[in-house]
């Protein structure tokens, strides 16, 4: 015979409940209000063998080197150089370098129909000085030089080589700033009468190179209050603003001194660090904070004191893979008041924990100077020996 | 049937509240001796032999399964599935150390069985741990990232350690003679053993990470099991022994290692392939009624850990030099008092079963290799029968201690909980014809 409960099914739900109700609700509530923990260090003294310290190790680069890095000197009103440099100077720390200027304009306005149907008697360049590298007592002396072709700001590098033509006039300035006055040869002004009262000047008009010829400085142009002006009759005076920059600088009669690498605004050489990321000196690590702290030699006594010499106050950092294609920047920072640069960041940090661990394409870091300082003054790296480059690595090791 | 769905809703709600405390903690509360070898070593017998000190190798009875003992699920009569939490608190103490107070839930296993032929042939599936990581250790540091810097950055290091290995089981028995049963079960061994180590700061100039270890094993291994029942004892008088092995076995590994922070994980380096052997195990075990409200259990258990070998290094077990390894022994044994056994119109409270147990562990992983660690404690329960013929709700209780203080090692306190459902009817029987 089947066993047959003798409760109704009312019936067997409150018993149930009376029955199984209080000890639960026992159980539940003790649960609930003991579910708080507090987690200890008892039992580090368990795990302290296979546990790894948290310190700071100093790492310094395994190798500091010179190496091709083409400084971006191209600029527009936008973006980019801010100047155009233009001169020869003997460094006495780095020996000659010599920088060619380009420079370019378009209209500033629409122009008005009596200058457009005119013929333009005279032209001039309006150019601010407001940069001087070298001896600011004597002159620069440069040619003024036709462009041929269209030319790109965002592809002008320190090297870039860029066409030029026949030679416009030759001018000497004195190394002082301020706005410099260059009138253009009449015979240049005739040529290019219709050009310049074309329309389509933009597109027909190339600029000029400014190539130095002697003197003892190197002078930047920049674009604020430097332009180009031509005259189609008495009064009526049209303005054309300096749109985009360039700046060509050779250092092949350059002589720096031996071991070290120099880190030159406006050159073609940039300044290549390695540092020990895997191996004895950074074993694998969780790393937590890195700081790299860069100080350069002071040169300054070699420097007569007519020579001036403004230093860039801003210096970038790039990781690069080994093929140079894949690049990150990591930081661009100013100079603090004791001398030097200090980047501290998180990316700077990740970088060097996918290094630590072996999982990044890095091969160096990249030192750099953002475009938009513009100048040709440099740092100077000692390459053996030394803290001038330093990392403070905040790591854990995992071992 | 309400009444049944009734009890399943309120089990199910307890077992929620059970599991929601320690999940809203973290999972890896437990006690830093699982950071050593494989995990801490759990076995799972039912809800009613936890309560008996954690033995019940030669129980057997139509209320219980008794799937760890595969000779036993030859007595079955109804389909019968019974599944059990636990709720553990740790207070956990050392020299030198403040103490700390760690909660964490857990499943006690799951086990369905069946009668193949009614008290003759019978099946069983369980699932439960086999072994357990979970562990969580904080320490604090400082650390000045700048020479001649005066602000100094606090941060926290965590270590922890969770997952571990669980034993999925079939089994047969048979009653292969009136007083013999013999059974034998196959057993999957598998699961992930999972170590990481953080360092978290306080200070945005700082990067938190966390290197991940996991160990992904799997394999398999069987179990032959026996189970007598001794003749000649007095009427209301039984004795059962029984006894079983369990075949060394080798399980397939996987190693990998991960880096992960705020914003992504990162693998790192290959994953490295190898094995870990399992030792051979051999249990033996008693129950006794002296009257057939009493029953007194008592049990041993060996395994063979000394000869564990592993192509990973695990905590307590370096790949060369000697490593901190013991055989596995737990002894056990409990008493249960079922005042209503044998009296189905007796009343509520007489059908409740009181069980009582003690046990001692000695743990095949230590820290410290001239150092055993061993848990000690005494377990105690109620079965509370429903309105539903062999379905309980088993609840119990253990308390005991684990480790010492002395030698730089941690003791344990801990107290445990445990919330076991045990529901049995009769599946599969064809309705009599006429």
């Amino acid at each position: 015979m089947p066993f047959r409960s003798k409760h109704t099914p009312f019936q067997v739900k409150a018993t149930t409940f009376r029955r199984f109700g209080p000890t639960l609700s026992l159980l539940a509530g003790f649960l609930l209000f003991s579910g708080c923990d507090d987690p200890s260090n008892v039992g580090q003294g368990l795990l302290d063998a296979q546990s790894g310290e948290t310190r700071v190790t100093s790492l310094l680069p395994e190798t500091i080197s010179s190496g091709d890095r083409a400084d971006e000197t191209g600029g527009n009103a936008g973006s980019g150089a801010i100047r155009a440099l233009a001169g020869m100077v003997d460094d006495p720390v780095v020996g000659p370098i010599q920088s060619t200027g380009f420079i370019d304009f378009v209209p500033s306005s629409q122009f008005e129909s009596a200058f457009v149907n005119g013929t333009v008697s005279w032209a001039g360049l309006e150019l601010n000085l407001d940069y001087r590298y070298g001896d600011t007592t004597g002159v620069v002396h440069f040619d003024l030089v036709s462009v041929p072709e269209n030319w790109l700001s965002s592809d002008i590098n320190a090297d870039s080589d860029i066409p030029m033509g026949s030679v416009v006039a030759s001018y000497e300035i004195p190394v002082s700033e301020g706005v410099v006055t260059l009138p253009l040869p009449e015979a240049w002004v005739n040529a290019n009468d219709a050009t310049l009262r074309s329309a389509t000047f933009t597109d027909t008009f190339h600029g000029f190179g400014i190539v130095p010829t002697g003197g003892n400085a190197i002078v930047g142009f920049r674009f604020s209050e430097s332009r180009l002006r031509a005259s189609a009759a008495a009064g009526d005076t049209v303005s054309y603003a300096l749109s985009k920059v360039g700046t060509q600088t050779d250092l092949s009669g350059a002589t720096p001194p031996d071991n070290h690498a120099i880190l030159q605004d406006g050159s073609p050489q940039g300044v290549f660090v390695r540092f020990p990321l895997r191996g004895e000196e950074l074993e694998e690590s969780l790393i937590h904070r890195v700081i790299v702290q860069l100080e350069a030699v002071d040169v300054s006594g070699q420097y007569p004191e007519s020579f001036s010499r403004p230093l860039p106050g801003v210096i970038g950092l790039e990781a690069v893979s080994a093929d140079g294609l894949t690049r990150l920047e990591i930081a661009e920072v100013s100079i603090n008041a004791a001398g030097e640069f200090v980047i501290d960041n998180t990316t700077l940090t990740n970088v060097f924990q996918s290094a630590n661990l072996g999982k990044s394409v890095l091969d160096r870091f990249e030192l750099f100077f953002p475009a938009e300082q513009s100048g040709i003054g440099f740092f100077a790296f000692p390459q053996d020996g030394g803290n001038s480059i330093e990392a403070l690595i905040t790591a854990t090791s995992i071992n | 049937m309400k009444g049944r769905l009734l009890l399943v809703a309120g089990s199910l709600m307890v077992g929620i509240l059970l599991v929601a405390p320690a999940a809203a903690q973290n999972s890896n509360d437990g006690t830093v001796y699982s950071r050593f070898g494989l995990g801490q070593r759990h076995t799972w017998l039912s809800g009613k032999s936890q309560a008996m000190g954690g033995g019940g190798l030669a129980l057997s009875s139509s209320l219980y399964a008794n799937p760890e003992n595969p000779a036993s699920l030859s007595d079955q009569i109804l389909t019968r599935f019974s599944g059990g939490l636990t709720y553990e608190s740790i207070t956990t103490e050392a020299d030198g150390f403040e103490s700390g107070r760690l909660a964490s839930g857990s499943l006690s296993g799951v086990q369905l069985s069946f009668p193949l032929k009614s008290n003759t042939l019978g099946m069983g599936l369980s699932l439960s741990p086999y072994t357990r990581v979970s562990y969580r250790i904080q320490d604090l540091g400082n650390v000045t990232s700048m020479p001649g810097d005066q602000e100094s950055a606090a941060f926290i290091k965590e270590f922890n350690g969770n997952g571990g290995l669980y034993r999925l089981s079939s089994g047969v028995g048979y009653r292969a003679l009136p007083r013999l049963s013999l059974g034998a079960r196959v057993d999957m061994i598998f699961g992930i053993l999972e170590e990481a180590r953080s360092t978290l700061f306080n200070d945005s100039r700082f990067v938190d990470r966390t290197i991940r270890e996991s160990t992904r094993l799997r394999g398999a291994t069987a179990t032959l099991g026996a189970r007598f029942v001794v003749p000649g004892l007095p009427e209301d008088m039984g004795l059962v022994l029984a006894s079983t092995f369990t075949l060394p076995t080798t399980l397939d590994g996987e190693r990998s290692s991960a880096l992960t922070t705020s914003v992504g994980r990162d693998t790192l380096g290959t994953t490295t392939k190898g094995d870990v052997s399992l030792p051979m195990a051999a249990s033996a075990g008693l129950a006794f009624q002296p009257a057939q409200k009493w029953t007194i259990l008592a049990d041993v258990t060996w395994e063979e850990w000394t000869a564990l070998e592993s192509d990973f290094s695990l905590p307590g077990v370096p790949l060369s030099g000697s490593s901190n390894l013991s055989d596995r022994i737990r002894v056990s044994s409990g008493v249960e008092f079922w005042p209503g056994s044998g009296r189905p119109f007796a009343s509520y409270g007489a059908m409740i079963a009181y069980r009582l147990g003690v046990y001692s562990d000695r743990a095949y992983a230590s820290p410290l290799a001239d150092e055993t660690i061993r848990a000690v404690g005494i377990t105690g329960g109620l079965s509370l029968p429903s309105l539903i013929p062999g379905t309980t709700i088993d609840l119990n209780i253990d308390v005991g201690q684990r480790g010492q203080t002395g030698n730089g090692l941690v003791k344990d306190r801990y107290l445990r909980f445990g919330l076991n459902i045990n529901f049995g009817e009769r599946w599969f029987d064809r309705l009599p014809l006429g």
